[in-house]
């Protein structure tokens, strides 16, 4: 029973340790791009991941201190919600830029096929 | 070792063009008078007497206005494919929904929003170099680099520069860099000179 405990509360941890870290990876990430679609779709993922790590935080101190309902159950519904709005608008800009710039679709113009013997 | 050379007249440049290998990236200084026509008799030697196809990329005027000058001057369009980074910064927006138009991909163009999406294009230039079959006959035209700096700073043009000439020489094609007269400074054009393979001062 403690050791189940025990490794319950280190996967936690270790998860929101892990979500920290990707936090931070793809702020830096993200700077780094130009402005323009690319930049804008990290920064949406940035923004899923912070709301993501938000409420994979809340549920960590709810399972550790053993914290009440309601308020940090409505709390983490938020941050879940609003992380999946931003994963879809991440999911939908990263559509629309492999519309355009997804050479492996077989919708290529047939002109730039031909130039480049593709 | 780094050629530096001045070509003078429309038949100094073709014998030069005619000989120019692959696998290379040449740097061509234009004074603004001749820019047009040097860049045109440029495209019509690479295309027409050397043969070969390619991407010509436009930073500085529409990719309409490019096809009709190459159209009247005799240039088989269908051999180049055109990226065009400066129709879509000028369209007005679509409403406050949709906002401006983005990029999309048309049959012979691919249209970028703005000449700054460098990373854009770096990703479209990467996709299409990683499907190229026989690429000593293709090129790549970056027209031009005065109009890169005026949209983006010194060191990313730079950067920018160096991510072309090495896809250029890593798939063997041949890169064509134009740039105006008196727009590089100093130290932009040292740093040219190390990730170019010729600097070729033209005067038609």
């Amino acid at each position: 029973m403690v050791s189940i405990l025990f490794i319950t509360n280190f996967l936690i941890l270790t998860g929101v340790i892990g979500g920290f870290i990707t936090v931070i990876i793809l702020t830096i990430a993200s700077r780094k791009f130009l402005k323009g679609d690319v930049r804008s779709f990290a920064e949406l993922l940035l923004c899923g991941c912070m709301f993501l790590y938000s409420f994979l935080v809340t549920q960590s101190l709810i399972d550790i201190f053993m914290l009440s309902e309601g308020f940090f159950q409505i709390l983490k519904g938020i941050f879940l919600y609003i992380a999946t709005l931003y994963f879809i608008f991440a999911g939908i800009r990263i559509y629309t830029i492999s519309k355009v710039l997804g050479f492996a679709s077989e919708k290529i113009s047939k002109k730039l096929k031909r130039i480049l013997e593709i | 070792m780094v050629s530096e050379e001045i070509i003078k007249g429309k038949e100094e440049l073709r014998g030069f063009l005619k000989k120019f290998p692959p696998n290379k990236v040449v740097l061509f200084i234009v004074e603004a008078k001749d820019y047009q026509k040097a860049g045109m008799e440029i495209v019509k030697t690479i295309i027409m007497l050397n043969k070969f196809s390619g991407i010509y990329i436009t930073t500085g005027r529409p990719h309409a206005v490019i096809a009709e000058l190459m159209e009247k001057a005799g240039i088989d369009t269908t051999r180049v494919f055109f990226i065009d980074c400066v129709t879509r910064m000028y369209l007005a927006p679509k409403g406050i929904v949709l906002g401006k138009p983005g990029m999309e991909m048309t049959e012979s163009c691919l249209y970028l929003t703005s000449p700054s999406n460098l990373t854009e294009l770096g990703v479209a230039l990467s996709q299409a170099l990683a499907e190229i079959k026989s690429p000593q006959n293709k090129f790549i035209f970056v027209d031009s680099l005065s109009m890169l700096l005026l949209y983006n700073d010194e060191s990313t043009v730079i950067k920018f520069i160096h991510f072309l000439t090495t896809r250029v020489k890593l798939f063997g094609l041949i890169g064509i860099i134009m740039v105006m007269e008196k727009i590089v400074r100093e130290d932009l054009f040292t740093a040219l000179h190390e990730l170019c393979d010729a600097i070729v001062e033209v005067k038609i």
